[in-house]
């Protein structure tokens, strides 16, 4: 026995040894010292290295099977060396498993570069990763964006991911296009678990290549989300370099953070990857908001060469029916509802082409209702086919192109998301109340409110997180937190016939009760908020709304009688554009307490936002609660 | 060339054929997934933040991830294309198919064989003989698939 083990051993080892004896290995390794390769910035990209905290390089990457020496992950060096010292391993004997020259292609081809292999340095065949670049058939790259959608501002961050363009394919083929998706394996669909792992590096992310339409399906249809193609100039040898290091990234998971090691993130240093001229990272910390590092792929000088639009099912719908009159559109409405197979009887007054409109208008309306997935109730699928069967009798029909999202609106690239205001904000304001006066900053990490310039932003949304404000008063010569706003959602939605959702809003975090009549660095607490209602659009300009809620609210705080309060109410109110740049928005709140600290919290508040620069907002707001009345000048700073 | 596609389609459509009713060869494609239902549209995902943002098909299409029914480290295998994109969209293909218009039908016949010349006959022909490809409301991307392998068996001259 003790035999037998001996002579595997004897295999093994001197195997090994071989290798590290290599002498041409051995120059290699030399060399590369010598011309400090270790050191230099692509080496860096393809370990995606970067600075930590305390200033010293480490990967990004944890997963130690993207690493060929175990101290790899912060030592670039000794990876190096490893990495060459595995290419001189023997040829693998199962087709399945990989070589290690073809686990970690774009090292080797940039080593061989470097270093020059010659012969005495077998290089391998690496079927599978040839196989699959050959699918993926790359020519050119395109970044896409996927926009928000309604009644979720949580998608107002939005996502993005990259589509390899496939040669030969045309305009028309984009569907059999691979996509590059960097996301979590998320393994439950529990609300808070989900918050709480994504939050804290709970998920493992991957890469994924699936083709586009698995995604334009996701995308446009179950969500309802815009997509917006963004082509990138990346030559062909860029392109190769990104394949090459997408299949090394294939060996590992990376730990997923939502706020800045997400699903757009990490597109930045494949990126850097497959074109050295890139910095696209550098800015990225402690938040990469998508639209942010969409925004930064924007600003390189040339790398950007146009922006095509591929609008949501809902965007198509609404576009679609502005081409029906008033009756064409209750004869949709109806055909949507017909059980009773009415539907050629009251399609029979319109022509061939009015009716196809009709019908697809119909069928967009229905799909919508009834929703995406694939087990619909068989009466559903009964109505489907009908309504298709009716649509196919038509034959051959001339309809006007269905693309275009915006009507009679042509030129949608300046309605792109990355027109929008940057994601993070700071105010520097000066007040007065009927006490004293007093200076702000404020401080807030993410993304939009109601009175910031609405441009690229979900109308009537917001999505504020992380949000500060700190107050000096002259007169007492006191600072205090007037507010910090943990998250802060809010989507009121206009009421339209066949979208509809209902308006809400949830908030949480510590208020300054100006109700009550207390200096405010004594009425700090800790407040949590909703309320539910309608939105309306009005006429007054193209995105105003008036709206109505009713209204809860607990505090939590010393400043209250009995340590708490809980009370109910509503609010309502109107915003509207006085021009482009010109906004106005009235809110009146009544609340009732009735637990904790009785009475009653009644709040007028008028907000004028006059946006000067594309990423400066002066806003002056004023509001009155109960007895007390305050004017806030403020100019805010997007950045 | 097409025409050997044509009868690789029908020879790769057989083994369903033979299976008939109930077989969803599809499924253990491990695609399921990319049929649910919208989750988001609960209330406390929407609070949370919590949205698809892609994370169906991470584990099926991730990069050197090995082979599984349908897919190849991240690549659908070419065998397979067809019937991987009838089943995703199938939905769009139904709509389509009836107008005789769209970029999924069209996509469709490309895959199918069609060349550009040969195309736009194609989708008419799908629209003419659209209640034969979906006889019923159910009607699954298998059955349509072998449908339209019959049918374009009896059209040689639309694979080019």
């Amino acid at each position: 026995m003790w035999f037998l083990s001996l002579c595997l051993l004897l295999l093994v080892c001197p195997c090994r040894a071989a290798v590290a004896d290599n002498p041409y290995l051995q120059s290699l390794i030399a060399q590369a010292h010598t011309k400090h390769l270790a050191d230099q910035p692509y080496w860096r990209r393809l370990l995606h290295d970067r600075r930590n905290l305390f200033g010293y390089y480490e990967s990004e990457v944890d997963d130690p099977h993207f690493f060929l020496d175990s101290r790899g992950r912060k030592n670039p060096s000794a990876e190096l060396d490893a990495t060459l010292t595995a290419f001189f391993e023997p040829p693998v004997i199962d087709s399945d498993t990989q070589h290690p020259q073809c686990r970690f292609p774009a090292r080797y081809a940039w080593l061989k570069d470097q270093l020059g292999f010659d012969n005495r340095l077998q290089e391998q065949a690496c079927p599978r990763f040839e196989q699959w670049r050959d699918s993926m058939n790359a020519a050119s790259v395109t970044v896409i964006f996927a926009s928000y959608y309604m009644n979720n501002p949580s998608s107002m961050y939005g996502h993005s991911f990259l589509r390899l363009n496939g040669k030969g394919h045309t305009a028309s083929e984009h569907l059999l296009d691979y996509t590059v998706n960097y996301a979590a394996d998320v393994n439950t669909h529990n609300g808070i678990l989900f918050a709480i792992y994504g939050l804290t590096g709970g998920y493992r992310g991957r890469f994924s290549t699936m083709p586009y339409y698995a995604k334009v399906q996701e995308y446009n249809n179950l969500e309802s989300r815009d997509l917006w193609e963004y082509a990138l100039t990346l030559d062909p040898a860029a392109v190769d370099r990104m394949l090459r290091h997408l299949w090394e990234l294939g060996n590992a998971t990376l730990a997923y953070y939502f706020l800045n090691r997400n699903c757009s993130y990490e597109l930045l240093p494949v990126l850097e990857v497959a074109d050295p001229s890139l910095h696209l990272i550098d800015r990225f910390w402690f938040k990469a908001i998508p639209t942010d590092t969409l925004r930064m792929i924007l600003q390189q000088p040339g790398l950007v060469s146009g922006v095509v639009l591929r609008p949501s099912h809902v965007s198509k719908m609404l576009a679609a029916r502005e081409r029906l009159s008033p009756e064409e559109i209750k004869v949709a409405e109806k055909l949507v509802k017909d059980s009773d197979a009415q539907g050629p009887k009251d399609l029979a007054p319109y022509a061939p082409e009015r009716k196809a409109a009709i019908l697809d208008s119909a069928y967009d309306l229905f799909r919508y209702r009834t929703g995406f997935s694939r087990d619909q109730p068989s009466g559903v699928q009964e109505q489907d086919h009908r309504l298709l069967v009716w649509r196919n009798e038509l034959g051959p029909v001339n309809v006007t192109q269905r693309d275009g999202p915006f009507g009679d609106r042509p030129d949608v690239s300046s309605l792109s998301p990355d027109h929008g205001h940057k994601t993070g904000r700071i105010g520097l304001s000066y007040g007065f109340t009927n006490h004293s006066h007093f200076e702000e900053l404020s401080l807030r990490t993410a993304v939009h409110d109601q009175d910031d310039p609405p441009l690229g932003y979900i109308p009537g949304s917001q999505l504020q997180m992380f949000h500060l404000r700190m107050r000096y008063d002259n007169d007492r010569k006191t600072a205090y937190v007037q507010q910090f706003t943990l998250v802060d959602l809010r989507s009121y939605s206009p009421w339209d016939r066949w979208v509809h959702h209902p308006s809400w809003e949830v908030n949480t975090g510590l208020n300054v009760a100006n109700d009550l009549p207390k200096d405010p660095e004594n009425s700090l607490y800790y407040g949590l908020n909703g309320g539910s209602g309608f939105s309306f659009h009005t006429p007054l300009s193209r995105d105003s709304m008036i709206y109505a809620l009713a209204r809860a609210d607990m505090g939590l705080g010393a400043t209250f009688r009995d340590n708490y309060r809980i009370g109910g109410g509503g609010s309502a109110g109107l915003f509207f554009d006085i021009a482009d740049f010109w906004h106005v928005h009235f809110d009146f709140a009544d609340l009732q307490y009735a637990l904790g600290n009785p009475g009653p919290a009644t709040k007028l508040t008028v907000v004028q936002g006059c946006r000067v620069a594309h990423d400066v907002e002066f806003r002056a707001t004023l509001e009155r609660q109960n007895t007390y009345k305050e004017v806030l000048l403020s100019l805010l700073f997007f950045l | 060339m097409k025409r050997l596609l044509a009868i690789g389609l029908s020879a790769a459509l057989l083994p369903s054929l033979a299976l008939a009713t109930g077989n969803h060869p599809m499924a253990g494609c491990g695609l399921g997934y990319l049929l649910l239902s919208n989750k988001d549209n609960e209330q406390v995902t929407q609070i949370l933040g919590a949205t698809t943002n892609g994370t169906f098909g991470t584990q099926t299409f991730g990069i050197s991830s090995g082979t599984s029914g349908c897919t190849k480290d991240g690549a659908v295998k070419l065998a397979r294309a067809t019937e991987v994109f009838a089943e995703v969209n199938l939905d769009s293909l139904r709509k389509e198919m009836a107008a005789g218009q769209g970029e999924y039908v069209n996509t469709f016949a490309s895959l199918l064989g069609a060349t550009d010349a040969t195309r736009p006959a194609m989708v008419r022909l799908f629209q003419t003989q659209y209640t034969t490809l979906f006889p019923s409301s159910n009607t699954t991307s298998d059955e349509m698939l072998n449908r339209v392998a019959q049918t374009l068996a009896q059209h040689p001259e639309l694979l080019g």
